[in-house]
């Protein structure tokens, strides 16, 4: 049989708010559509609903209950924010997840028994997992969509076993259906009070077709949901893709420091819901909305995925720095890719090796004090150009046991004489070089000034041969590379690789011995 | 847990004979067997110390050093541009991958070359490489101190065998403070610091300093007529500090440009012959000239 659980937030608008700036737990908050005193409120916080705000009252009225009264707009990105957390929420549990309208969601326990010993552990670990993302959840599960919905309406965990779907409609009271919540319901809430009908199973009794002539199509709903609703199947959406919270600022905000404040926790948001699901955080998407209704977006590159809130802010704030918005920042909105976090396994009688996860957040860091292009694995590229290198991710191979248990080393007998490697010189610097007798004899450049003592070569390297019959080429530009390469040693103590650029005749330093 | 945890610490640091039983409430019967197994289990990471220290595969520098650089301390390497230093920072870093072992480059100056680097031994998939852009940063940390933070972050991630620290030709001074916090993070990840820099920069942070100078350079012939071909240089490799041992030893290496015998005869005639130690004025270079 079928087991769904509906995970319900109520007054959804009020929670999103609250998860978005926490500071307003607890507060007397409402949400209303303009700030004049006449202006409806539209939802209300629980602190003002204890104090007797409502749905309805103007602000002036309930201003007059209470002075401590803060009214705020709708926050359309909060909440939609607050929806697809709900919904990760609800995927870390089951793979199977329906979003309903916002603050519901659906999950399907098939196969959920294996995992928890009953269902109200399971209701239980879903209220925890609600909590993580920010919000407080009521938890109904059934048989059905609709009747696990009514379930979590009645609050706290409720759970409806198989077989008693019936005795549950009809033990329901209709207040817990909020049918006064639209102006329509409230005249129907009102006809239902007038003639005696206090629980749905009063409206089971009743013939459909008079409710329907009496009531219109929505007592004939009430009915049909009286009687046990219809079995609508759960529509499973796709995984999520990508994680997003954006907020709207009261107002905007021109200083980087400003911003870490605000950033932090949509970060640590975000974070939070990549860890429900067992991944970590790749490239950030950051989007700017900035006064004048200008959109600023950018991507940031993360050199290692992790959930390292700082390494990610630091990563951010780099990025702010160098390339400042136009204007105030209004709202943001940060996406991020997900990624599968690397596994690996140590051994004991093996040299340690760097852990997944710290090292990832450690490239991380090092790539907000470095640059995204300046960590990684460095590596010669093949081509005949000397100077051609990539940049790989690092991502070492796991230490290789020693053969024959020895230690590799042991037994390898030792050298007395080194390879001789090169200091890069990047980019290339310009000298000049006189040459006599045939060969060079004095180099002179920025910083270098000194005879030739030795020379050897010129070894003679081309390639890129296509491009100098190319447009480019015809037009002046880069035709392919001719290089005649010396090594020089100088009476100032260097040994230096020189190279004459056969095209432009000019003369380079790209390295020196050591 | 705290005091389990405290003894399980003290076990990785202490030498095998000091290491404290893990479990002390077992019966007197039980104790012993139980002991040699878990010792040996601690001892597993030892084996692949080799009395921690880090080799460089050259004989007469392994000697001078004492058997290698010490691991959890900092080394420095002191030399002039073209003096030998990267080139012997590259063997034992060779050395390092070699092992299996996973290190780190830190380039102040955007001076690592690949191609050369990995012609010297050194497995470039095990090298976490991590330069800085040219400029000076945004803020106001010097190069400097951000080079240093580069291996302290390194080091604070754990699991590194060898870090090198490369601070460039013209590197100015850095903070006591910052050369500390690096050698106590290399202490605390058991890993060998290797910096390389024309002077002293840790001061008495630095358990090992290795002065390295060089004495020739080797260019020579296949034959009469034929190319001038560049050989390598003749090193002379010193030790101005040793916590850990004598101080005052000098070698001579050799650092070929590649590995065929044959083309090495200037050179193999100059480590031959030796260099007398104790002379102040490195012979002059030879001059070839091509017919």
């Amino acid at each position: 049989m079928d087991r769904i659980a509906c995970i319900l937030v109520t007054d959804f608008s009020i929670a999103a708010l609250v998860r978005a700036n926490p500071a307003l737990d607890g507060a007397v908050l409402a949400i209303s559509h303009s700030l004049a005193p006449h202006a409806e409120l539209v939802a209300v916080s629980p602190r003002a609903r204890t104090l007797g705000m409502r749905p309805g009252m103007t602000i002036a009225q309930a201003r007059a209950i209470s002075s401590e009264l803060a009214v705020t707009a709708h926050s359309p990105a909060a909440e939609r924010s607050a929806h697809d957390a709900l919904a990760d929420a609800a995927e870390s549990v089951s793979p199977v997840v329906e979003p309903g309208a916002p603050g519901c969601v659906w999950l399907d326990l098939a196969g959920m028994e294996r995992i928890h010993a009953s269902e109200a552990e399971l209701a239980s670990e879903i209220v925890r997992r609600v909590r993580r993302v920010g919000m407080e959840a009521a938890v109904g599960i059934a048989a059905g969509k609709e009747i696990a919905h009514l379930a979590a309406r009645c609050g706290g965990i409720r759970i409806i076993e198989p077989g008693m779907e019936r005795q549950f409609l009809d033990w329901l009271p209709l207040d817990a259906l909020n049918l006064g919540a639209s102006e329509r319901g409230g005249d129907l809430e009102m006809t239902l009070a007038r003639w005696g009908l206090r629980r749905l199973g009063d409206l089971a009794r009743l013939d459909p077709d008079a409710i329907g002539s009496r009531l219109g199509r929505r007592g004939v709903e009430l009915v049909r949901l009286a009687r046990g609703g219809s079995p609508a199947p759960l529509v499973a959406r796709p995984h999520a893709e990508a994680f997003a919270e954006a907020i709207e600022l009261e107002y905007g905000i021109d200083n980087l420091e400003a911003m870490g404040f605000v950033v932090r926790p949509i970060f640590e948001r975000l974070v939070e819901r990549l860890e429900l699901r067992g991944l970590v955080a790749g490239d950030i998407m950051l989007a700017l909305g900035l006064c004048g209704h200008r959109i600023a977006s950018r991507r940031i590159a993360v050199a290692a995925p992790s959930n390292d809130v700082r390494a990610m802010l630091t990563l951010l704030t780099l990025s702010l720095e160098s390339n400042p918005p136009a204007a105030a920042v209004e709202s943001i909105r940060i996406e991020v890719q997900p990624r599968i976090p690397r596994p690996a396994q140590s051994d004991m009688f093996l040299p340690p090796a760097p852990a997944p996860d710290r090292l990832q957040t450690t490239i991380a860091r090092l790539a907000a004090l470095c640059g995204p292009g300046n960590v990684g694995a460095l590596m010669p590229q093949n081509s005949h150009r000397p100077e051609a290198l990539r940049l790989d991710p690092y991502d070492p191979p796991p230490p290789a046991p020693p053969s024959n248990g020895a230690h590799p080393r042991n037994g390898a007998a030792a050298s007395n004489a080194a390879r001789l490697v090169m200091r890069a010189i990047r980019p290339a610097i310009e000298v000049e070089v006189m040459c006599l007798r045939g060969g060079p004899e004095f180099v002179r450049g920025a910083n270098l000034g000194a005879r030739v003592v030795s020379c050897a070569g010129p070894w003679r390297r081309d390639g890129e041969w296509w491009k100098r019959a190319s447009e480019e080429a015809r037009l002046g530009g880069a035709a392919g590379f001719v290089r005649d390469y010396y090594e020089l040693a100088l009476d100032d103590g260097g040994v230096y690789r020189v190279f004459r650029d056969i095209n432009s005749d000019r003369w380079f330093v790209d390295g020196v011995y050591d | 847990m705290a005091p389990m945890a405290a003894a399980i610490t003290a076990a990785w640091t202490e030498p095998a004979p000091s290491i404290q039983p893990v479990r002390p409430a077992l019966p007197e019967s039980a104790r012993k067997p139980q002991l040699i197994e878990l010792s040996g289990v601690f001892r597993g990471r030892e084996f692949t110390r080799k009395d921690r220290r880090l080799t460089s595969g050259l004989a007469p520098l392994d000697a001078l050093l004492g058997g290698g650089i010490a691991r959890g301390r900092i080394s420095e390497i002191i030399g002039n541009p073209g003096s030998g230093r990267t080139s012997i920072a590259a063997a034992f870093a060779a050395s390092a991958t070699d092992h299996g072992e996973a290190a780190a480059w830190v380039d102040a100056s955007g001076a690592f070359d690949p191609a050369s680097i990995a012609a010297a031994g050194v497995d470039l998939g095990r090298i976490l490489w991590a330069s800085f852009p040219r400029g000076e940063p945004a803020r106001p940390a010097t190069r400097e101190g951000r080079v240093l933070k580069a291996a302290e972050l390194v080091l604070e991630a754990g699991g590194f065998g060898l870090v090198v620290v490369d601070f460039g030709d013209t590197p100015r001074a850095i903070l006591e403070s910052a050369a500390l916090r690096v050698a106590r993070a290399a202490e605390r990840s058991g890993a060998a610091v290797v910096v390389i820099a024309p002077r002293r920069m840790c001061g008495t942070f630095a358990a090992q300093s290795l002065v390295v100078h060089r004495i020739d350079a080797s260019f020579s012939r296949f034959a009469a007529g034929a190319p001038v071909i560049f050989d390598g240089l003749t090193l002379e490799a010193a030790v101005a500090r040793n916590k850990l041992g004598g101080a005052g030893g000098r070698a001579i290496v050799g650092a070929t440009i590649d590995a065929v015998p044959s083309r090495r005869g200037g050179l193999d005639a100059a480590l031959r012959a030796g260099c007398p130690l104790g002379s102040n004025e490195p012979p002059s270079l030879r001059r070839q000239t091509q017919s």
